[in-house]
């Protein structure tokens, strides 16, 4: 596009030129006054104008198609970024989960905690009277059968407090689940943000030595944290204990 | 099975690392030490006298399949049980690692049933 007036002669702007438009314009011809600016704007000094302009046309297209056709764009655009939201989905869903599974352990363990509160408030007053040795035959009977009932029910409900406490613990297991998963998004987003500083470089037109992360693309058995969503129904993902114990019976385990 | 033995835990998560920290002591085995990553876990493992490895396989630095790696190539601790506790399900990811000489394999979540099972596996062969 440069080159195109190359053989005009090139001048500079007179009172002419700007005599003549105004004629034009004043005689109601405002397209010929417009050929007029156009003849004159091609013959005068561009001062490196157009080439200027037309290098940082192309620089930006240059930017925009290495943009647009880098492999690395594509992928994150196409699988990344959808993978991404999937991940962060089922970040909420497995925070819910372990509160839940959380809260409903709380809400087990709480009633046996009232009436063993409850019930030794009930035996106190009689159990001291034991203790202070003020007790007759009968009430001595009905106490120990009362602390019988006691050990019986205190035994059952510690088994089932430990067995919920063990809930409680195995429900945390998402705060590792989940990191796993935020890692690997928060590179993704470090690898665009890299991308887009790249290009806005290349554009701003600082030199930009190319210095592409290299991200190493996921291979067969990289590590790749919990698998979500279309994953997990993948063929090539064991979806359970089970799946894996078969795999590796069939391996000879 | 001596409830005593050395085992040291292998996670570059702490919650983890304390969640089969409590489920071993439940199993009556309290002789735990934790490392947060196999660069970490190598060198304990070599100048001391753990008999069982707990392993992730995503960790910085030395994930867990090079520790295993590292392990069956040293000649103190070849032999060691290796049992990998991880969210890597990939089949490929499995078979690697049993290629590599896992003792027994966990995808997580999981419960303190299958790691009672696999470790009662896994001792069993041993003795």
């Amino acid at each position: 596009m440069s080159n195109e007036n190359a053989d005009t002669e090139l001048r500079h702007l007179t009172v002419d030129d700007v005599d003549d438009i105004r004629d034009l314009l004043e005689a109601g011809m405002v397209e010929d006054a417009e050929e007029k600016f156009w003849n004159i704007a091609s013959q005068i000094h561009r001062d490196g104008i157009y080439e200027a302009v037309g290098g940082l046309t192309r620089d930006l297209h240059n930017a925009i198609v290495d943009f647009t056709e880098d492999e690395r764009i594509k992928t994150i655009a196409n699988e990344e970024i959808p993978d991404a939201s999937e991940r962060l989905r089922s970040i909420i869903s497995m925070t819910d989960d372990a509160a839940n599974s959380t809260l409903d352990a709380v809400d087990k363990c709480t009633p046996m905690i009232r009436n063993l509160t409850s019930t030794i408030d009930s035996l106190l007053p009689t159990w001291k009277e034991l203790m202070n040795g003020q007790i007759d035959r009968y009430t001595f009977v009905t106490l120990v059968h009362k602390v019988d009932n006691l050990i019986n029910k205190t035994q059952q409900n510690a088994n089932e407090l430990s067995s919920q406490l063990t809930k409680i613990m195995m429900a945390q297991g998402y705060q590792d689940l989940t990191g796993q998963m935020l890692q690997k998004v928060i590179r993704l987003v470090t690898e665009v943000e890299d991308k887009l500083i790249k290009f806005l470089v290349t554009f701003s037109g600082e030199s930009s030595k190319d210095t592409e992360t290299a991200m190493k693309k996921l291979k067969g058995i990289e590590p790749s944290g919990p698998a979500v969503g279309a994953d997990k129904e993948s063929e090539d993902v064991a979806s359970s204990q089970d799946d894996v114990d078969d795999l590796l019976a069939s391996l000879g385990f | 099975m001596d409830k005593n033995i050395k085992i040291l835990i292998v996670d570059d998560f702490s919650t983890m690392r304390r969640i089969i920290k409590n489920l071993l002591r439940d199993l009556g085995y309290n002789n735990t030490y934790e490392a947060d990553d196999g660069a970490t876990a190598l060198p304990m493992l070599e100048s001391g006298d753990f008999q069982f490895v707990v392993t992730d396989w995503n960790m910085p630095i030395m994930q867990g399949i090079d520790l295993l790696r590292n392990i069956r190539k040293s000649p103190k601790l070849h032999a060691m049980p290796v049992l990998m506790v991880t969210a890597e399900a990939k089949r490929d990811q499995i078979i690697e690692a049993a290629k590599a000489g896992v003792n027994g394999y966990i995808v997580k979540p999981f419960t303190a049933a299958t790691l009672k099972a696999k470790l009662d596996k896994i001792f069993e062969r041993f003795n």
